[in-house]
């Protein structure tokens, strides 16, 4: 504990020397009310020893600080929880320079370029007070269902190598997307180092049947209405800035492709360490040299698995038009059907950042976080120059959601990164969710084989406060001054794969 | 190009679909027995191999393709060398491809079950007697239904409103569901496993289930009013915002009472006949699996008949017996006990329920009540009352038919390669009709698949079996639907989630110390089940009960094979959101 520092009511350091071989700090931005959660946890973990489960987010931002070539800190945002290797809403820049800076999939997560995207229109609660499940059933029906029968959106082998390479301009010249859509993506959709045939085989096998696809868990696609406006500028810049206006949010990413990409390269990783001598303090942690053939390797596929996931929000936000237009008996032009942004929030990118006053050229990994560029930056687009960059945070599902925008501090700070969801809610039933672990020994059904079984132990604690709310975490954001508020939507209805 | 498939079923239904729009070039004749088809109408995806199935009953004229012709037929035989199709009816098909979706009937109790009294009545000889005999025996079949296809289940719902005590025999995926679907009648259920659902459950999960049942049938006999429709409720229950997809199933639902109703609901007289008049019990003409959500249908038509006095719906089991004999109850007396109920349900316009009526009077010279409730007689030697006997122990291909030259497996279906081929390579064969034996193999192909007869994979087969006889499997990635197996069902109103390997098939050859598994229920608002099986800290398989939201990652873990060993049973642990981490 002694190795933990507040700098700010926001932010706290975790010094050197906090988990072996520390190269930077940690950072990580909590407020009071959340801080108690990830204390908790480390604490928990300190207790029953070091020895298997999960480990604490904490101590994963302060493993992360431990890998070659990480630049300034490793920072932890608002709605940091535990993840695979790296605690997801982590940020990590290395240093491209560097010849030992290393890539690693767990820094991008499995489900890369999950992201969110936020289509307006120029409808009123009131519009689609009374068709709201017509609505709701209009957008489900209109998801396509997959393999072979007529969805809507019909692939083959070759056009998914298409996609994988083309992105969003893909989706464009199959008239599945507008123009301007683009404009309003990071990278304007497409991932230009982008190779096919540095994908594996099964994971094009597992994406075929996906295209289109919403996917199941903490996916969703939702209609929304603006709740409250914070910055009338910002709003009216992004054409969203009436409150009760009707707007689509989806939420959604790489599906099963994407999960194979970061396996395979796990795979391919650990063997690449060893030849290496990359020694790390977690086997997730497992990662390349940048300018190795496994990290090449990697950064190609990860951004053809980037741009899988583009054409995946592009196809769903042609289904919303087209059952909008349908359902109002319009157009999708004539409804202002218009893309505000999308964000990416699991990916890597190559970004110039200033260090120490030197401008250098790093490899952002962003894990369940958000990029948040201040007004001004020269990757956004035109008409977000004035307001900064739109940021979208999804609410888990059923709550509310946040249009935040990025400014200089973040910038300075975060690697112009901000927080991306809700974070953790932790138990959600609350203190009625009391676990009851069953021993079957001898009970399997496979009569022949005797399957060792084991309960989990574990403490239930009764937090009183056990939901990370994404309030809590976005003011944090907007008081830390990462980000600014913009606008707040409240969800009408959530349609889910 | 001639292409012929055989079947109206799921298989079948999907696998002319897909032909017709894969190959407008070629005629696609669809032989169906039945002139109402099943397709598949609405899939909700749960995740990527995991869908939620809606099965619509069409009319034989109504699949919309101009390349496709219907032939209302039962396929009689083949004639591999001369590449022909032949009907019952003569009629002659030739084909240059054929594809046998032909289902499977259900599997009956051997015919000593229902054998009247054999000691007793052996010295009398007299024509009178044997007549007798055979008007119980087919008294006693009128109240024994066999549940398994969509005639069965219309003629259950007819029967439901009279029935005060039912027994439900067997315990695979249609007696589960048809446990959870009866309300309102004392059910004894007989099985001859230890433990309930054995088809997909071990026993902690079965354990879990049984006390779902048994809380629900308590707060069902507190709300004493016997139409308490869990189902529905629980479909309330969740938050109001999946709106769309309560919607949905209910707009299926009544589309598919519609259409019972309107076309398919009262079968013809003469398909009834056969089924109980004829003592080996097998209609000719075999209707549809029953799909899921059938059960549905069941509290609609109980409903329907506006039955006030019923039961008050426990539901009682026995445990590892089977049945041995069925009688008719001999009324010592001669006081009628169940007449009321077979009054009522003689009133009901089904062709059954009044020849049932019939045939009692006929035979029931010495019985007063005309024909009464049953007597059954389990291998343990205890005797149950019941007014319905209801049947659903399994299914068997229905390939007679077929020609011995093509082969088959053990279990009765046509050995088809990974191209759903069979041995002669310009038949295919899908759905129940086809054995597939690739799953697992020692060529590594599809570890987390195996072959189970489920409405799903008949889907699924179908499609692909359609797709690798235009030849373009490899481009449409059909196939993925046998990477991994995976089944979604309702059970008492529960989401029941299978996915992989999840009771450890095909690892008995692991070593002990290699497998592994962790449990965990938890309680809440609503109460969650969920067990993952690990082999050398790769996730083989699981079973998730109730909304977990657990399918998509657990299915993730499955395909990658990622090493989570590590975590130990925090895997399961609910603070750690699992579909977070691996997001």
């Amino acid at each position: 504990m002694g190795f933990i520092e507040q700098l700010s009511p926001y932010h706290y350091r975790v010094a050197q020397g906090f988990v072996p071989g520390m190269k930077v700090p940690g950072v990580f931005y909590v407020n009071d009310r959340l801080k108690g959660l990830l204390f908790e946890e480390l604490q928990a973990y300190c207790q029953r020893g070091e020895h298997g489960g999960f480990l604490p987010a904490v101590k994963q931002i302060a493993n992360v600080a431990a890998l070659p070539g990480i630049v300034k800190k490793s920072i932890a945002l608002p709605d940091v929880h535990s993840g695979y290797g790296f605690a997801i809403g982590n940020v990590a820049a290395f240093d491209m320079s560097h010849p030992e800076a290393v890539v690693s999939p767990g820094g991008v997560g499995f489900d890369i370029n999950c992201g969110v995207r936020l289509i307006r229109t120029n409808l009123t609660e009131a519009d689609i007070t009374d068709v709201r499940e017509q609505l709701a059933q209009a957008l489900f029906d209109h998801i396509p269902v997959g393999v072979g029968s007529q969805g809507i959106i019909p692939t083959t082998a070759k056009d998914l190598e298409e996609a994988l390479e083309m992105g969003m301009d893909w989706s464009l010249r199959e008239g599945y997307s507008w123009a301007e859509d683009k404009e309003h993506c990071e990278e304007y959709g497409r991932m230009l180092n982008a190779d096919p045939s540095k994908v594996s085989a099964r994971a094009k096998k597992r994406g075929l049947p996906q295209m289109g696809t919403l996917g199941a868990g903490n996916h969703y696609a939702e209609i929304q209405v603006v709740d409250e406006v914070f910055d009338r500028v910002a709003a009216r810049k992004m054409g969203i800035d009436q409150v009760g206006q009707v707007c689509i949010m989806i939420h959604s990413g790489s599906r099963g492709l994407g999960h194979q990409v970061a396996t395979d390269a796990l795979v391919a990783m650990e063997k690449a360490m060893a030849r290496d001598g990359i020694i790390t303090n977690d086997r997730q942690l497992a990662c390349a040299r940048i300018n190795s053939q496994e990290g090449q390797d990697y950064l190609t596929a990860m951004a053809c698995a980037a741009n899988y996931a583009w054409v995946n929000r592009s196809s769903m936000t042609f289904l919303c038009r087209q059952a909008f237009a349908k359902m109002f008996n319009s157009t999708p032009d004539d409804l202002d059907m218009h893309v505000v942004y999308d964000v990416s929030h699991n990916i890597a990118k190559v970004e110039e950042h200033l260090v120490d006053g030197q401008l250098k050229t790093l490899l952002v990994h962003r894990k369940g976080s958000t990029r948040a560029f201040p007004p001004h930056h020269p990757l956004i687009p035109v008409d977000y120059q004035l307001t900064g960059q739109p940021v979208l945070i999804g609410g888990t599902m059923g709550t509310c959601s946040y249009v935040l925008t990025g400014t200089e501090k973040g910038m300075e700070e975060t690697f112009g990164s901000t927080c991306h969801g809700a974070g953790r809610a932790r138990s959600r039933n609350n203190s009625r969710n009391k676990l009851d672990y069953q021993h079957v020994l001898d009970a399997l059904k496979t009569k022949g084989i005797a399957i060792r079984v084991a309960s989990p132990k574990l403490v239930m604690e009764e937090a009183p406060e056990s939901y990370k709310d994404v309030s809590e975490v976005v003011d944090t954001c907007h008081s830390a001054g990462i980000s600014k508020k913009a606008v707040k939507l409240r969800p009408v209805a959530v349609v889910k794969g | 190009m001639k292409i012929v498939v055989i079947g109206g079923g799921v298989a079948g239904v999907c696998c002319a679909e897909e032909l017709c729009r894969l190959r407008p070039q070629d005629s696609v004749a669809l032989v169906s027995a039945s002139r109402v088809l099943k397709g598949v109408s609405v899939v909700a995806r749960l995740s990527r191999c995991l869908e939620e199935l809606a099965l619509v009953e069409k009319r034989l004229d109504e699949l919309p393709y101009p390349n496709l012709t219907l032939v209302q037929g039962v396929a009689a035989g083949i004639d591999p060398e001369a590449k022909t199709l032949l009907l019952a009816s003569g009629e002659r098909l030739p084909y240059d491809t054929l594809c046998i979706c032909a289902g499977a009937r259900p599997k009956q109790l051997p015919a000593a079950v229902f054998a009247a009294d054999g000691t007793e009545q052996q010295q009398q000889q007299q024509q009178q007697q044997q007549q007798q005999q055979h008007a119980e025996e087919a008294a006693v079949r009128q109240r024994v239904l066999t549940i398994r296809d969509t005639d069965s289940v219309a003629r259950l719902a007819a029967r439901l409103p009279g029935c005060r005590r039912a027994v439900v025999v067997g315990n695979g995926g249609i007696a589960l569901e048809l446990i959870s679907g009866l309300r309102g009648v004392e059910v004894t259920w007989v099985m001859r496993h230890g433990h309930i659902g054995d088809a997909f459950f071990d026993l902690d999960a079965a354990q879990f289930l049984l006390e779902e049942l048994q809380h629900q049938r308590r707060l069902e006999a507190q709300a004493n009013d016997g139409l308490w429709e869990g189902q529905q409720l629980a479909g309330e229950q969740r938050h109001g915002m999946h709106c769309g997809q309560q919607q949905r199933r209910q707009q299926q639902q009544r589309r598919q009472q519609q259409q019972l109703q309107a076309g398919a609901l009262p079968p013809p007289a003469q398909q009834q006949q056969p089924a109980a008049g004829s003592p080996g019990g097998v209609a000719p003409v075999l209707g549809h699996a029953v799909g899921p959500r059938w059960v549905q249908q069941l509290q609609a038509g109980s409903r329907g008949a506006g039955d006030a006095a019923v039961g008050r719906g426990g539901v009682q089991l026995e445990y590892g017996v089977e049945v041995a004999r069925i009688q008719l109850m001999r009324q010592q007396d001669g006081t009628a006990a169940p007449a009321a109920a077979l009054q009522q349900q003689g009133d009901q316009p089904d062709g059954a329920a009044s020849e049932g009526r019939g045939s009692g009077c006929i035979g029931g010279g010495g019985g007063g009540g005309g024909g009464g409730a049953l007597l059954l007689t389990l291998t343990n030697g205890k005797q149950l009352q019941a007014d319905l006997v209801l049947l659903a122990i399994g299914v068997t291909p229905a390939l007679e038919w077929v020609p011995p030259s093509l082969q088959q497996s053990e279990d009765g279906g046509l050995r088809v390669n990974r191209h759903m081929q069979s041995s002669d390579p310009s038949i295919y064969a899908a759905g129940d009709s086809a054995a597939c034996e690739w799953g697992g193999d020692e060529s590594g192909a599809a570890p987390h698949w195996f072959q189970m007869r489920l409405w799903s994979q008949a889907r699924s087969m179908g499609v692909y079996a359609a797709h690798c006889m235009a030849g373009v499997q490899e481009q449409t990635g059909a196939d993925m639907a046998f990477e991994l197996f995976t089944h979604v069902t309702r059970f008492l109103g529960r989401k029941v989630v299978l996915l992989g390997l999840y009771n450890g098939q095909r690892l008995q050859g692991e070593p002990v110390g290699d497998l592994v598994t962790y449990s965990r229920v938890t309680e809440g608002p609503e109460r969650t089940f969920v067990r993952v099986l690990l082999l050398r800290g790769r996730v083989q398989g699981a079973v998730l009960i109730g909304d977990t939201d657990l399918e998509e990652v657990f299915e993730n873990l499955i395909m990658d094979q990622l090493d989570v060993g590590a975590y130990g049973p925090a895997l399961l642990d609910p603070d750690f959101e699992l579909d977070h981490v691996f997001d």
